[in-house]
């Protein structure tokens, strides 16, 4: 079996998959909220053969591209002008809104208020409180630095529920929301609230377009190498029939 | 399968629509009462995918959120212009009677003496001025005073109605800054004595609501829109190298 031949499929099959990744990210260069995945590769080993005494040998077979969780970069922030609009201050945090499929996280904080006065995100899901969904029975409201969800109204202030996810698994659920990967629960969050601003993406042209670069150039040394292993296997060939 | 350039795709298209709301910002940067429009990017998964997440589909445009700031207000001195100091909306009439809804208050007497917006829309409250009234005089509260033809004492001629909404970002644009009451707006909301304090603006005379759109943050969004849409073409590049390397393995 030539082991060099899988080796440049599983390396061409892996840049390909860390290509898409990369895509992904620099399409959400201007989405709020948006985390990048963290790339990484390992070895991939393969069964190749039996051993004499039955046992399996393992050996290298080549490189496997697994996109990681989101990364904890934050984006750069931009000034709002909405009452209702915040970035979190810890990296860790996250916004929780109730979506059809359960609770849902989120780091894209440009929210407003319906007509019955009730505070939804960009995706019209509910922004969750510590009790519950947040409403401004007023229809007037504004998020304060220390969380509270300030509706003018007298009585118990709402305040907005926010978990930090550090070192959760984390599922990516689309429109910016996460889902964490084994059901556990969050621990509170550790931040305040950045009122008038937005997150921007955590997608960074000028990383993105630097690991495009090394993609495309190790692609290229892949083709190279494939091509050095079909040369020798042709010059083998040669010599074989010579003899 | 190869998702890469699907996926770019989507970038350039998207930033193709972000491009059409900022040049829409900067076309209307002097229209009166203009509300700037921004587009909500959406990260795409689709629902079924590897581990728990969707794959990656890139991103989509969401739909565009406009900032309902109050504009600038401008003096102009021309009788009929009307601004609107603090939330609200002008009430007008369209062609079939239905009540539609503007911030732009610039208005005029059409040939029939009836007060009518600068799209032809009558403004509701059926305001007549006759021809010749001199000392016309709005007050803040929409009451409109004038001296009819040859006469030195001041009359009612009519008021102008303002009227507010739940959630006026869920107004439905029909153009020249005229609005429709949608189920997300929830109807048209007006002060009387049963609706609690709405908290609804003032008119003021001879003055205009300027355009909110900020021209340097416009081409700010402009110049961010073109290098995105560049980047996302050049992922394409860089997808279609890499299918060559892949196609050139064998000399």
């Amino acid at each position: 079996m030539d082991l060099s031949l899988t080796a440049v499929y599983s390396a061409l099959s892996a840049s390909q998959t860390a290509l898409e990744a990369e895509a992904q990210d620099l399409a959400n260069v201007r989405t709020p909220g948006y985390r990048p995945q963290v790339p990484y590769f390992e070895s991939a080993l393969a069964v190749v053969r039996q051993g004499g005494d039955g046992g399996e040998v393992r050996l290298p077979w080549g490189v496997k591209f697994q996109p990681g969780g989101p990364s904890t970069e934050p984006g750069p922030l931009s000034a709002s002008r909405d009452p209702v609009h915040a970035a979190l201050s810890h990296v860790d945090d996250y916004f929780c809104v109730q979506t059809p499929q359960g609770v849902a996280y989120t780091r894209d904080g440009s929210f407003h208020l319906d007509a019955e006065g009730r505070l939804l995100d960009a995706h019209e899901n509910p922004v969750l409180g510590e009790d519950g969904p947040l409403k401004a029975e007023s229809g007037k409201g504004r998020i304060l630095s220390d969380g509270t969800f300030d509706t003018g109204a007298t009585g118990a202030p709402q305040k907005l529920k926010l978990v930090n996810l550090a070192g959760l698994k984390l599922d990516r659920r689309g429109g910016q929301m996460f889902t964490v990967a084994d059901g556990r629960e969050g621990a509170p969050g550790k931040g305040g609230l950045l009122p008038g601003e937005v997150e921007g993406s955590g997608a960074d042209t000028f990383k993105g377009m630097s690991e495009l670069v090394m993609l495309l150039r190790w692609s290229e040394s892949v083709q190279k190498a494939a091509r050095a292993s079909d040369d020798a296997a042709g010059a083998m060939i040669q010599s074989a029939k010579i003899a | 399968m190869f998702r890469a350039l699907e996926i770019a795709a989507s970038g350039m298209s998207t930033q193709q629509t972000a491009m059409d709301a900022v040049a829409d910002n900067l076309a209307n940067a002097e229209t009166p009462a203009f509300k700037a429009g921004q587009v909500r990017f959406e990260e795409l998964l689709s629902a079924e995918g590897a581990g728990g997440s969707g794959w990656a589909q890139g991103v989509r445009a969401a739909g565009v959120d406009r900032d309902l700031v109050q504009g600038n207000i401008q003096n102009t001195g021309k009788t009929w212009d009307l601004a609107l100091n603090g939330p609200g909306y002008f009430p007008l009439l369209d062609g079939a009677g239905k009540e539609v809804y503007t911030r732009a208050g610039n208005f005029r007497v059409d040939s029939e003496g009836r007060l009518v917006h600068k799209s032809g829309l009558l403004v509701a409250g059926g305001i007549s001025v006759p021809n010749g009234t001199q000392n016309i005089h709005v007050a803040e509260d929409g009451t409109v005073t004038g001296n009819p033809p040859g006469s030195d004492r001041s009359v009612a001629l009519g008021r102008i109605e303002v009227v507010g909404f739940a959630d006026e970002g869920g107004l439905a644009a029909r153009g020249q800054g005229v609005f429709d009451a949608t189920d997300s707006s929830g109807p048209a909301l007006r002060q009387s004595s049963s609706s609690g304090e709405l908290g609804l603006g003032t008119i003021q005379q001879g003055a205009l609501e300027s355009s909110n759109v900020d021209k340097v943050q416009a081409m700010v969004d402009l110049i961010n829109t073109q290098r995105a849409y560049e980047t996302a073409s050049k992922v394409i590049t860089a997808a279609d190298d890499m299918l060559g390397y892949a196609n050139n393995l064998r000399r």
